[in-house]
């Protein structure tokens, strides 16, 4: 079942990532300010989207996992955090790429780059947190809080833009922000984007269930 | 409820008198940090009250954490933990307990940072600005208290805690150690908090989450 599914995602995924890339560097238009690097923006949002369902499935597993104690949701809860922390390092990597040009700077302590950088040391330490538990059950009880207070974080991140005024820009929900062909690119980067994570969630939920088969933490 | 914590902190009060050791360790390791930074010659002609007031906030935040790590020490042995759950409503007040001596210990720890700061490091009218100071200082402590209470219970019995704390604590306290850095900052420059009120709400809403957090898990944290 599990492999049929992740075979149905890759065949979905593998012509919708191509129709992304045509997509963005034939169809959508160069924004006359940023030039070229603004193309970037289709794959930051899409990862930051990637990176929100990451760590949503990861919180959502680790709740289960501390009510029901299935190592099942333990791995699910495992896989969302490793998979949205990938997603995570590809926005803070893509971020200052266009940052650079645009901003004049790599970095800036805007409220949202501060709040995305902790995310990833939060689910960086969660990371760590696994290696150093190995198989010991606690470590997976450990595992979900830390996720949990991970999770918490992440609403903050949507806040800070909105209630404290960074330099970072919100251009989603806004009707006139972009011209139509941007907005069909974008919204077919998100989708080949999304699809490509549950790819990547549902290979790594099964390598972490092997695993657990292998390590003898499941009969 | 109410005197089910009275009991828990006045037990919590005999432990922290008799097990003065890792309290000790944590001030001598502030006092080692600020020699270090004496030394080293950070701030020759004496430090800026900004510098000063965040070279406090670090020192605490280094040395607070070894005394964190120590928090559940007189728990470990025995099945204290085991008995305390099954006793219906006594988690939250002894969590809370630990929380409180906690969070003593910090304010305490920033005091006594102050007074070395001072001596070290001839600050510049740092008491007439530390006034302004007190706010960040006492909700960074507090979030400080919090996670490391937390997260110092649900690694107990790990035998690599001293290293996994702080390696799960500072990640988690970000918010608070930068919003509070920032708001000494400002305070520093003699700027009222409500001048630039984004990094103090931050530490205040950081502080509200991980309590009310701590407290919904503290079932699975003493398991």
């Amino acid at each position: 079942m599990m492999k049929k599914i992740i075979n149905t995602l890759v065949y979905l995924s593998t012509p919708l990532l191509v129709l992304s890339l045509l997509l963005v560097f034939f169809y959508a238009p160069e924004e006359k300010n940023q030039g070229i690097v603004q193309k970037i923006f289709y794959f930051h949002v899409a990862s930051a989207f990637a990176m929100y369902a990451g760590f949503g499935l990861a919180g959502l597993f680790a709740l289960l996992y501390l009510w029901r104690r299935q190592i099942s949701d333990d791995c699910m809860s495992h896989a969302g955090a490793t998979v949205g922390l990938v997603f995570c390092t590809m926005v803070l990597v893509s971020g200052p790429i266009w940052a650079k040009p645009v901003w004049g700077t790599w970095w800036t302590w805007d409220p949202r780059l501060t709040t995305t950088l902790l995310i990833w040391l939060i689910f960086f330490s969660c990371f760590l947190l696994r290696r150093f538990f190995g198989q010991n059950p606690k470590g997976k009880i450990a595992a979900a809080i830390l996720t949990l207070f991970g999770l918490v974080d992440i609403p903050l991140i949507f806040l800070s833009v909105k209630l404290w005024r960074g330099i970072h820009p919100s251009v989603l929900g806004q009707e006139e922000s972009m011209p139509v062909e941007m907005r069909i690119t974008l919204i077919v980067s998100l989708i080949s984007i999304l699809v490509f994570f549950f790819v990547l969630y549902f290979l790594c939920y099964r390598f972490y269930q092997l695993k657990e088969e292998v390590e003898g933490g499941i009969s | 409820m109410f005197k089910k914590i009275f009991l828990f902190v006045r037990m919590e009060g005999h432990l922290f008198s008799s097990n003065g050791e890792a309290a000790l360790s944590s001030f001598f390791f502030v006092f080692l940090i600020l020699i270090l930074f004496s030394i080293g010659s950070f701030f020759k002609g004496g430090a800026t009250h900004q510098q000063a007031t965040i070279l406090i906030w670090l020192a605490v935040l280094f040395g607070a954490i070894l005394r964190m790590n120590r928090t559940f020490e007189s728990e470990k042995e025995g099945e204290v933990t085991d008995i305390l759950r099954m006793e219906k409503g006594a988690l939250i007040p002894f969590f809370l307990a630990k929380l409180f001596f906690n969070f003593l210990f910090i304010v305490i720890l920033e005091i006594v940072t102050l007074a070395f700061v001072i001596l070290f490091f001839n600050p510049t009218d740092l008491l007439r600005y530390v006034k302004l100071s007190f706010l960040p200082f006492f909700m960074g402590a507090f979030g400080l208290a919090v996670i490391g209470t937390t997260f110092s219970g649900m690694i107990i019995s790990h035998h690599r805690r001293d290293l996994i704390l702080p390696v799960i604590c500072y990640p988690l306290l970000m918010p608070v150690i930068a919003g509070v850095m920032m708001g000494l900052s400002y305070s520093a420059e003699g700027m009222a908090l409500t001048v630039n009120p984004f990094w103090i709400k931050l530490v205040g809403i950081a502080d509200l989450i991980y309590v009310v957090v701590s407290l919904l898990v503290i079932d699975f944290l003493m398991e």
